[in-house]
């Protein structure tokens, strides 16, 4: 249990998936402009991470390092298998919410279709190998980083809302202030490293 | 082979991937600790970029529309672990460097992007060009935020000493680097930097009515990427109807 | 319905030509990524044995039961990879052990023993901590601290405990126990095994 909770602190604050391992940028900073939409692309990726997570430790497991087939040896089609997990994956979730849970697909459903090129999804399957984590370790791991995903863009939105009234010089206007906030907001994260 | 050229020009200066469409952030900030490592990820990406940019080129015909993307996702993907193999076999020391973000090139933006928005529409000679260019354009981005990185950082670029440090046990003057800058935030923060002095060089030359230039591609490049290139539907409307 | 399963063959095709050729080049590529990492372990052991000659080392099986009971006496995450021995010379051991609590991920690390227990010289196989900080145990500073020492256990001297004291890197205590802890675990494989 102790473990369980070390692995979820860490991957969620110490090792924060945007600010420490740079996973996941591009949503970072291109859906980060109102809390509203981040928090709506927060959960979409807590959502998919966590199931994605699940599924890639399992095929992991069972297939392509199962010494009864091949030996193991498949290890190596794993980026393979496991971007086409998730591309299916994400489609087969929107598909899903779409028919059955309409609410949370209208709340969610504009996001999804862009996770599949959020490297955070295919770092975190990608880190659960490397690190030999179980499957529940594995998807610990998963929601800890999702969560820390989505704590850092809805942060990040709140401050990009007050920026707005702030008068910021001429070139740094647009990105290059965002970065600088995400710059601070790393140090801040640093705070943290003193939790584990 | 004036178009080649062109394609080489248009994505080292005119669209470059780092400064100017904003693509790839994840390795662009995660690897550039160091220059030596810049230009080794930007090596590697224009290696697959130019290989996926080839054989799609090849397969635009064969490939069906409605199942493009995980076709180039497959093809891609295919790339990215021969890269990986071969830098494990023959340039262990960079493989261990890169690390994780060696498999992450499958999800970086500009190869999707380039072989959703040219590679799928032109020839061969073209699109590899396309690649080339590109990659290069990738691999420059990332030397130059390696380099500022590294000379901040430890006062070292690509491995040389360049300023001496200072050495408190034997007293002795010198630079004290500053750590920050090859730690995380540094990388927000010399991106920042040199994204503004970019704006500035934008907003100066537009003054001067040289070029007109839309101050709002900086920043949404990232944004649209992934609405068009890469995010669009996976299986496209029409297949996931029935 | 027609359309989707030609959609469907030809994606498939695609996949399979793909899994095919990368599991070509995984075989072509499977000789020298081997030899890469035979290099990189034979010029380890050539670095934390100095004096010994190319010929003098011989490579022997793990012993499992000894190797459990080193890592499960000093509570580490931690195992034991390959275990060399060196004859003429100074003879002595050399055992490669990672720890897997790094900041960054797996510390491979191999230590070399002579036959009175004595550390004679560390190498760094693989290590991914932070640039700047973690990344500075590969500085001979902080790792010759552990050589030509003679004991059972190093500790990293702000955890206090028995044994030899390392100074930690600033800023990186993590990558410090984890380096202390791998090699921690090749002196207690050691200790049991021979």
């Amino acid at each position: 249990m102790r473990e369980l909770l070390i692995i979820a602190i860490g991957s969620a604050l110490v090792n924060n998936v945007v600010l420490s391992q740079f996973l996941g940028i591009c949503p970072f900073i291109g859906v980060s402009k109102k809390v509203e939409t981040a928090a709506g692309m927060g959960g979409a990726v807590v959502f998919v991470i966590t199931i994605a997570s699940f599924v890639t430790s399992l095929i992991y497991k069972f297939i392509l390092s199962n010494k009864a087939i091949m030996g193991g040896k498949l290890v190596y089609l794993q980026t393979i298998v496991f971007i086409l997990v998730i591309a299916c994956l994400v489609q087969f979730v929107e598909m899903f919410l779409k028919k059955s849970v309409p609410s949370l697909y209208r709340a969610l459903g504009v996001y999804l279709p862009l996770i599949t090129t959020n490297c955070a999804v295919l770092g975190v399957a990608l880190t659960n190998v490397q690190k030999e984590y179980s499957v529940l370790q594995g998807v610990i791991n998963g929601v800890g980083t999702a969560l820390g995903f989505a704590l850092a863009i809805v942060i990040m939105a709140g401050i990009r809302e007050k920026i707005e009234y702030n008068d910021v010089s001429e070139s740094f206007q647009g990105t290059p202030i965002v970065l600088i906030t995400a710059s601070l907001m790393a140090i801040a994260f640093f705070g943290f490293s003193g939790l584990i | 082979m004036n178009k080649c050229t062109e394609r080489v020009f248009n994505g080292l200066v005119k669209e470059n991937p780092t400064f100017v469409l904003m693509l790839g952030m994840c390795p662009t900030l995660a690897v550039t600790t160091s220059a030596i490592n810049g230009v080794g990820m930007g090596l590697s990406t224009t290696v697959v970029l130019v290989l996926s940019n080839m054989l799609i080129a090849m397969l635009r015909k064969i490939i069906p529309d409605s199942v493009r993307v995980p076709a180039f996702i497959v093809v891609v993907a295919s790339f990215v672990t021969i890269v990986q193999f071969l830098l494990e076999g023959f340039v262990p020391s960079l493989y261990d460097a890169l690390g994780i973000y060696i498999p992450l090139i499958v999800v970086n933006c500009i190869i999707l992007g380039r072989a959703e928005s040219y590679a799928s529409k032109n020839p061969v000679l073209p699109s590899i060009f396309d690649g080339i260019g590109m990659g290069l354009g990738f691999t420059v981005g990332l030397a130059a935020i390696g380099v500022v990185r590294e000379i901040i950082g430890s006062g070292k670029a690509f491995g040389f000493q360049l300023i001496p440090l200072a050495d408190s046990a034997t007293g002795k003057a010198g630079y004290v680097p500053v750590t920050i800058f090859i730690l995380a935030p540094g990388a927000f923060l010399v991106l920042a930097g040199l994204t503004a002095l970019q704006n500035k060089i934008k907003r100066n030359a537009a003054k001067k009515g040289r070029k007109e230039v839309e101050a709002a591609t900086c920043g949404e490049g990232c944004a649209s990427c992934t609405n068009g290139a890469c995010g669009g539907k996976v299986f496209p409307a029409g297949n996931e109807k029935e | 319905m027609n359309k989707i399963v030609k959609n469907a063959i030809i994606l498939t095709l695609i996949t399979l030509v793909s899994g095919v050729g990368l599991g070509f080049v995984y075989e072509i590529t499977k000789e020298p990524i081997a030899q890469a990492q035979d290099a990189a372990k034979k010029e380890a052991w050539q670095e934390v044995f100095p004096e010994a000659s190319s010929s003098d080392f011989e490579e022997i099986d793990v012993d499992a039961k000894a190797a459990e009971k080193a890592i499960k006496d000093l509570g580490v995450k931690a195992e034991i990879d390959e275990v060399c021995e060196v004859k003429g010379g100074e003879a002595g051991y050399i055992v490669t052990a990672t720890d897997k609590e790094g900041y960054g991920g797996d510390i491979k690390i191999t230590v070399g023993i002579t036959s009175d227990g004595t550390v004679s010289g560390i190498s760094i196989l693989s290590i991914s901590e932070t640039a700047g900080l973690g990344m500075k145990a590969t500085e001979p500073v902080f790792y010759e601290q552990y050589e030509g020492k003679q004991t059972d256990r190093f500790v990293v001297s702000k955890d206090g405990g028995d044994g030899e004291p390392i100074d930690a890197l600033s800023g990186a205590t993590i990558t410090s126990r984890a380096v202390t802890g791998a090699v921690n675990a090749a002196l207690g494989y050691y200790q049991n095994a021979f």
